[in-house]
């Protein structure tokens, strides 16, 4: 076909691939307030909306499947749950004089408190439109005091940090995104490593781990605290499999995560500000 | 100036649907790339030029949402947009099949380049994961929505618009 190797198809090819080469060199070297980083907030603004929109009417026709496949189920859960909660509300009663006791004996010691960061919760609102990609957008942002940098949790364990925030809206990417990288620590041993995403659901790489180590299945994994970026021991998940290459100076080390990232409704995103610079430029 | 606008709907109208539907219409993690196709099809019904500039704008906002590499689904999309639209000729015909199979070649050429610059910037997922678990998941789920997305943008442009390619299309209907 001699009108694939025309002059001007190759001008076009070679017009398209130096514009979008260009964008991506002014997006990487602009710092957080460049005009395409501006771009993508109110891009993520924009939809975010709609994004909410689907994710609440979907969410309402899986309740309502859920509350019709398990009516039966719920009818029971809702007695023995009745039966629980008297029970627990014995125990609130005795733990808040516990909780009244620790205050004044702390006070007494001068005792740093544990819980160091607040917390503030968050639904999903949008899932990654994108294979490449594993980030949702949550329904909380700048307003409701949310900064980038700041990592998200779920059930105590880190799934991914906050990247992009927008005033009622934020982004956050997932642990197993290929971009993600976590400085960890295997609690064991003391090994320092770093968590990788490799978009697989509920797996990620440990690199970086000698081939003299001791680490072995079931062994927990917690974030390192160091370079400032995450807190220091948040639990991130525990080594899955360990296995040895005789090319490389390290062990191939995979850790299974007790969070589905594909099924994320509510996070905690932890109000911890980080040691990193964000508004220097993407990393 | 109205046609121009019409297709940025289009684009726009897609852009969302991509945004808030596609991702709860996932199969085994695998979402199908809406953008792609329209790019793609509006190649093949309007020319080169016209596949590259959907491709680009759609490219570009879907960048904007979800990618840290803003600038390398823009050139994807609009390289199979424009590629789309050199083989118009052949690819035109009242069989669904060809653009199917032309949707899932796209598909796999497009994730293809993305994966090369990603290569390019440091970026290490082992291939064999990104053909098993990306890249072939995505060309099949494109290729079957390609008739449901070519039947609802054919009739779009029908009542929009009316190049010859529409009335090509409105002939097999």
């Amino acid at each position: 076909m001699p009108e694939f190797f025309s002059k001007r198809n190759y001008l076009i090819i070679l017009g398209l691939i130096f514009f979008s080469m260009a964008i991506l060199t002014v997006h990487f070297r602009e710092g957080e307030n460049g005009p395409i980083h501006r771009l993508q907030r109110l891009v993520m603004a924009a939809t975010a909306p709609a994004q909410m929109a689907v994710s609440s009417s979907l969410q309402s026709v899986r309740d309502g499947w859920d509350y019709l496949a398990h009516f039966g189920d719920i009818k029971r859960e809702n007695r023995r749950l009745k039966m629980e909660i008297g029970k627990l509300r014995q125990t609130v009663g005795e733990l808040r004089s516990l909780e009244s006791e620790n205050t004044r004996l702390r006070k007494i010691v001068k005792f740093k408190d544990k819980a160091e960061y607040s917390s503030v919760p968050a639904h999903v609102i949008g899932k990654p439109s994108s294979n490449w990609r594993s980030s949702v957008v949550i329904d909380c942002g700048l307003d409701d005091g949310i900064d980038r940098g700041m990592p998200v949790v779920v059930g105590g364990t880190l799934v991914g940090q906050v990247i992009e925030v927008s005033g009622g809206a934020a982004k956050v990417t997932l642990l197993n995104d290929v971009q993600s990288g976590v400085s960890v620590q295997v609690k064991r041993t003391s090994e320092v490593g770093v968590v990788k995403g490799q978009l697989k659901n509920q797996r990620l790489v440990l690199q970086y781990i000698s081939r003299d180590s001791s680490i072995k299945q079931g062994d927990r994994v917690v974030t390192s605290g160091l370079g400032g970026v995450f807190p220091k021991g948040l639990d991130v998940g525990k080594v899955s499999k360990v296995s040895q290459s005789i090319y490389s100076l390290h062990k191939i080390v995979e850790i299974e995560v007790p969070v589905n990232f594909a099924d994320l409704e509510e996070v905690l995103v932890v109000e911890y500000k980080s040691g990193f610079d964000f508004s220097q430029g993407s990393k | 100036m109205l046609r121009a606008f019409q297709s940025l709907l289009v684009i726009v109208v897609t852009f969302i649907f991509q945004a808030a539907v596609v991702p709860h219409i996932s199969i085994m993690g695998a979402k199908p790339n809406v953008i792609l196709i329209v790019a793609a099809l509006y190649g093949i019904m309007h020319g080169p030029s016209a596949g590259a500039l959907a491709g680009f704008t759609g490219g570009l906002l879907c960048d904007l949402l979800s990618g840290v590499y803003v600038g390398l689904g823009l050139l994807s999309k609009s390289l199979v947009g424009f590629f789309a639209g050199l083989v118009q000729r052949a690819i035109f015909v009242e069989n669904i099949i060809l653009p199917m199979a032309a949707i899932f070649a796209a598909t796999g050429v497009s994730e293809l380049v993305y994966v090369v610059f990603l290569f390019l910037l440091g970026e290490t997922v082992p291939l064999k994961l990104l053909i098993v678990n990306i890249i072939l998941p995505t060309a099949i789920y494109n290729a079957l929505l390609t008739p449901f997305v070519y039947a609802s943008l054919r009739r779009f442009m029908v009542a929009n618009q009316d190049t010859p390619a529409v009335r090509i299309a409105e002939k097999y209907n």
